[in-house]
């Protein structure tokens, strides 16, 4: 009878082991001052699964991939950052610009940005709005990191539904 | 605020987020056995899960343990079955029977430390180029508050059930068992319908 019931468990936990998955609906990312760009370089960073589906269904493209990013893939995700993730400085908007992306994780795919047109010498304030696939999912978090080099502080902030925008005291001198 | 308040902030909301109630249930559970007047014993017992999964979080979150997370997500329930089950069945207590349910708890908080690192993980994919050591702090920290707040509740609803209303602890121990386990069990019921 034991051994009946030890089993029955083992099946259970195998089949149910693909399944049970606790869903997270997350993204990270980090705001940053590159010296030698002379500009302020965003990172985002999402699970491939959940924005290339997104991506798909609101663009129609089934065809997009991120492993072989193609100019309109680029396009594409460039001009969703741009419509769900709006960056101010000194409450004056920027453009973001795609740099690159990269697959860093077996299911994490990284965009790195900058600043379109970025020239201030003094970062007083950032002001940020991140809806980044809060329309596709209601429990979306969105982690932002801000902190402008390794000396200053973090500030670290979850964006998510009802709760999309956010000004960061910065006061970091750029040279 | 800082990265160490801000995982701290982090860690309570996870274990107290009525949406991921798995954890909860697991704590609510292991209490169930205990009478009021037994808290001291209720805090070794929780304080064996902490070191469990204070273990697990730490070695999973630094990369030295990997394992399965769907695998992970599976046995915790399976856990607060377990747990439930033992509520019920268990009889006398004796110094070495709580000392079998100390290593139980041990044993239970190892798992629910890898479903911890999974959420962790998920808050340091691709920032992982800055230490970790304080954001797992804080986030241990937070959970190690958040749990000490659940039981307090629990223990509160417990003196008020027991001792106020004067239920009887075995039907308090069965009630709650009962619904940890029905909870549970519609977990892995919904994850195998779900194939």
């Amino acid at each position: 009878m034991k051994y009946k019931i030890s089993m029955f468990l083992v099946l259970v936990i195998l089949f149910s082991a693909k399944s049970i998955a606790h869903p997270i609906k997350m993204s990270t990312g980090k705001v940053s001052y590159n010296k030698e760009q002379r500009n302020i370089e965003v990172t985002l960073n999402f699970f491939i699964d959940d924005f290339l589906q997104h991506l798909k269904v609101i663009y129609h493209s089934q065809d997009l991939d991120f492993k072989e990013m193609s100019k309109d893939a680029l396009s594409i995700v460039e001009d969703y950052i741009r419509n769900k993730l709006k960056i101010s400085v000194n409450f004056k908007p920027y453009e973001l610009k795609i740099l690159t992306t990269n697959i860093i994780e077996e299911n994490v795919f990284q965009v790195i940005l900058i600043l379109d047109n970025f020239n201030p010498q003094y970062i007083k304030t950032i002001e940020i709005s991140n809806e980044l696939l809060i329309d596709a999912f209601k429990d979306q978090s969105n982690i932002i990191h801000i902190q402008m080099d390794k000396d200053s502080e973090s500030q670290p902030y979850r964006f998510m539904r009802g709760n999309t925008y956010k000004v960061f005291k910065i006061n970091y001198q750029c040279n | 605020m800082s990265d160490i308040g801000f995982y701290f902030k982090e860690g309570i909301h996870h274990i107290t987020d009525i949406k991921g109630y798995d954890h909860m249930l697991f704590i609510i559970t292991l209490c169930a056995f205990y009478r009021f007047d037994q808290w001291k014993r209720l805090t070794v017992l929780v304080t064996a899960f902490t070191i469990g999964h204070s273990l697990t979080l730490a070695l999973s979150s630094l990369d030295i343990l990997r394992i399965n997370q769907s695998l992970v997500e599976t046995l915790i329930p399976v856990t607060i079955l377990l747990t439930s089950i033992y509520n019920v069945v268990a009889k006398a207590k004796k110094d070495r029977k709580f000392a079998l349910n100390y290593l139980l708890a041990m044993f239970f908080g190892l798992i629910h430390g890898m479903g911890f690192s999974n959420f962790f993980k998920s808050m340091m994919m691709g920032i992982s180029d800055t230490s970790i050591v304080i954001p797992l702090f804080g986030f241990n920290l937070g959970i190690e508050v958040g749990q000490l707040f659940i039981v307090a509740i629990f223990m509160a609803i417990l003196y008020i059930s027991t001792r106020i209303m004067h239920v009887q602890h075995r039907d308090w121990k069965i009630f709650i068992s009962g619904g940890g386990a029905i909870m549970s069990l519609s977990m892995i019921i919904n994850a195998i319908l779900s194939i």
